[in-house]
Formats: structure tokens, sequence, C-alpha cells
């Protein structure tokens, strides 16, 4: 008889997220409600949800277990997958079935979902890198044997080896714009791989980075595709979006799937608005609509399609855009801006950004949320 | 919240990982009178939460203060006082 099925890895719960109909599944979040709060994973295929912290199972397993969710199947999560182990043996000599999540909140956070996104008729191939516990997306772009890496994470062996898998030389990595919500392994991917980093000059300024400037066009294998890259200033002043073969935009933070890269991280708003309307309109509003739109950004689980993918259409994105001239534009980005809070660490994600080393712990300044000073503590 | 001057009992979970270091500290706890302070040392980070979370809600114990220190290895102690409710 086989050994009895006790874990699951975090790809494997990905895909498990991923899938529909999880009425019966429930997360068990045995984490303090503290962290439980700031973020957890979600998706159609896990609909049930209860934080029973594992200290309660210890104080009083009866109590704990009143709180635990009826379901056909649980899997247990904590911060390292340790605690979830013990919880969920306990699920399983209760005759329930429980597996534990592998490395918990740890392994979630450095986790990368590759999905290929562009047609395989298109003579070269675009996958998406979706890292689900930020939310970012990043992209390899692949002609023949070269790639171009775009917005990778700060996790820069994901790519390394998946071009290595493919049998593909990475010929440049390029960071759309410079990254405020998450440390960018742009410039160490590059370093690694002898390639350039590329950031456009208005991003770069007071960086020490070893960079060059994003020029016109990539072209992989002898031009069988061309990458143009079409400048988009608003969300910073080098944001740049990247159109692969005329059918793909890689759009940086300039259009999501819920809007636009706010304008206001520069201390000058109101400028940086202007701009950004200008690129939304005499730009991207002159590109083909059908163009798929591969964004960095999604804000929410549900933005992936089945697959795990993120692509929206230009002309779909674009009209979803606050409408109407200048002076309405500004109005509602400036309503906008002020009804939602700059995300939480960006100024020191940028300094590390900007090559100038980590200061403190860069797990905490990703998760955007400080620990809380210690209680009793002398600093 | 000040760090106690006299504690009855020192628990050293140094080089534990959850759930162990939270778990011989209920242990310990429950063989202590009321109005006993326990020590505990640890070199588990999600200790400190997790210690503050679980007085909130036990009922067991108080938490009295918790402060970081370098141990003699170079690696980061968490201590925490507690005091048997």
């Amino acid at each position: 008889m086989s050994e009895e099925t006790t874990v699951i890895g975090v790809p494997a719960f990905d895909r498990v997220l991923l899938s529909e109909g999880g009425t019966q599944a429930c997360l068990l979040d045995v984490r303090n409600p503290i962290e439980a709060m700031r973020w957890r994973p979600e998706g159609p295929g896990v609909e049930g949800y209860a934080n029973v912290p594992y200290f309660d199972f210890i104080d009083d397993e009866d109590e704990a277990f009143e709180r635990v969710p009826d379901a056909s199947q649980y899997y247990v999560l904590c911060a390292k997958g340790q605690s979830s182990d013990y919880v969920a043996g306990l699920l399983r000599d209760r005759g329930l079935d429980a597996l534990n999540i592998e490395n918990g909140m740890n392994g979630w956070a450095s986790y990368h979902r590759a999905v290929r996104v562009s047609d395989s008729g298109d003579g070269f191939a675009i996958y998406q890198f979706a890292r689900p516990a930020k939310g970012c997306l990043s992209y390899l772009v692949v002609a023949g044997k070269e790639a171009l890496v775009v917005d990778c994470s700060r996790y820069g062996d994901v790519y390394r080896s998946f071009a290595e898998q493919l049998g593909v030389r990475v010929v440049g990595v390029v960071d759309t714009h410079l990254h405020a919500d998450h440390v960018s392994g742009g410039s160490g991917l590059a370093k690694d791989l002898s390639a350039p980093y590329h950031l456009a000059d208005e991003d770069a300024q007071d960086s020490t980075l070893d960079r060059v400037a994003i020029p016109r066009s990539f072209e992989l294998e002898d031009v069988k595709v061309k990458v143009l890259s079409i400048p988009v200033p608003g969300h910073t002043l080098g944001s740049t979006a990247l159109s692969v073969g005329g059918r793909y935009l890689i759009s940086g933070d300039t259009l999501l799937p819920d809007g636009v890269g706010r304008p206001d991280l520069g201390n000058k708003a109101r400028e940086w608005t202007e701009l950004l309307y200008d690129s939304l309109h005499d730009v991207l509003a002159k590109l083909d609509p059908r163009m798929r739109v591969l964004p960095a950004h999604v804000a929410a689980s549900k933005q992936y399609d089945r697959s795990g993918a993120c692509v929206r259409e230009l002309g779909d994105l674009l009209t979803m855009q606050p409408s109407g001239d200048r002076g309405a534009f500004l109005e509602k980005v400036r309503g906008l801006v002020e009804g939602s809070s700059q995300p939480p660490e960006y100024a020191a994600i940028r300094k590390v950004n900007l090559g100038e080393g980590p200061s403190g712990n860069i797990e905490e300044l990703e998760i955007g949320v400080n620990r809380c000073a210690l209680v009793g503590a002398e600093s | 919240m000040q760090v106690p001057e006299t504690v009855d009992e020192v628990l050293d979970a140094s080089g534990l990982q959850c759930p162990l270091p939270l778990a011989k500290t209920a242990k310990a706890l429950n063989g202590l009178a009321a109005g006993n302070v326990l020590k505990v040392i640890a070199t588990d980070e999600g200790s400190v939460l997790d210690f503050r979370s679980w007085a909130q809600g036990s009922g067991k114990c108080e938490l009295l203060a918790q402060e970081i220190s370098a141990g003699s290895d170079g690696k980061k102690r968490y201590i925490h006082y507690l005091k048997r409710t």
C-alpha cells in the first residue's frame, strides 16, 4: 500500500486554485491573525477559508476544531510549512482529508507560474511569468534561439533556468520602468548572463547601475522578430511599452487590467498626469486596438484566466479609461490618486532598484508592510 | 511595556522552528504558579507576532515585553516575557 499523501507543493496548489468549482475545498490558514489578514493565496478552486491559528490547536484542540468549517478537502497554510504540517496531521487524525502546503507563504512568495500567451503561428513565443503572491507579471520573448527578459522579478534564476530549458540565449534584460512595488532582478540577471540591462535614461537618474538605455528596437534572431520600444511617460518619466511583432504590447504599468499606473510617485502628479494623458491618447490609441496587452500587474486573482494568464485587448482597455478631454481626465485621475494610498515602501524599493543596495530585509520590503515595532524593545 | 526585573523560569527555544517554541512555552506555563514570569528565548522571527497574538487570545498568560538581542553566534534572539495569569 502506498504511503498517504500529506503535502502539496506550491505549483500543484496553484493549479488547484486556478481550477473551478472549489466549493468543497477550504484553505485553513493557521498563521497568526495579523499575518493572515495581510495576504493569502486566492482562487476559484478553493472557496472556503478560515483562519484558526496553530496555537489555538495547541491551547485547546476541541475548541479550535469547532472553528474549522466543513469541507471535503483542506489545504493547510502557515508561514513556512511546519505549523501547518502539525495541524494537517491533527485533521487527518480526525479522518479529514488535509494536505499541508509545502513551504507555506515562503514558498508562495517566490513562486512563479509560466504560461505561453502568444499564438503558435506567430513565429515567436511570449511566456508570461506571473508571481501571484505579488500580482507581478513578467515576460520572456523568444525568437529562434534568442530571448529578451522583461520586468523580471528579483528571482532571476526562474528566467535563467526557463531559458536554459528552452535552449535559448538571453540577449537582453529590460525593465519597462523603474519599479516601485517590487524589487527588480533585472540588473542582477543581466550581469549573470553577460547581457545588457536596459532601463530608460529618464528613470535611471542618479543610478549607479551598469545599464544601457532602451534602444528604439530590439532585433531578435536577425530581425525575425522586431520588438519596438514605445515611450509612454506618465507612471514614470521613462515608462516604455514594447510592441512585439506588431501584435502584442508589453505595457508595463501604463495600461493595467483595471486602469493605469498611478502618476503621483514622482511628486509631480499634475505634470505626469498630463504626460499620461498624451501617452494614452496620442500614442497607444493610435495603435491597432486588437493588439493584445500584456501588463506588468494584476490587482486581483480573478484577473487571471483559467490557464493562469492575464491578457487583454488594447481597445478594451482604452475604452475603460477615464474618457473626455484633457481637463476631465486630469480631474478624474486626481480623484483616483487622492482616494487611494501610495504603495507601501515604494521609496525604499525604488532606491534598491536604482542600485543603492538593500536597506533592511528585502522580503519585508516586498510584502509591502513593515512588521510592527517590538513592544518593550530598546531600539 | 517594560522588561521585568526578575524572571522565575527561562525557556531556551533557540534553534527550534514553529510550532515548537510556542508549544514548549504553553507547556512550561502550565507548570508555573499564577503571577510567575517566564522568559522565552527564540531564534524564530515568526515567534514575535505569534506570541503577541497567542497571548492576547489565550487567557493563560500576559505578554509583558518582547525584545531582540544578538546572540553570541551572531544570530538574532527574540525574547518574550510572559506572566502566568
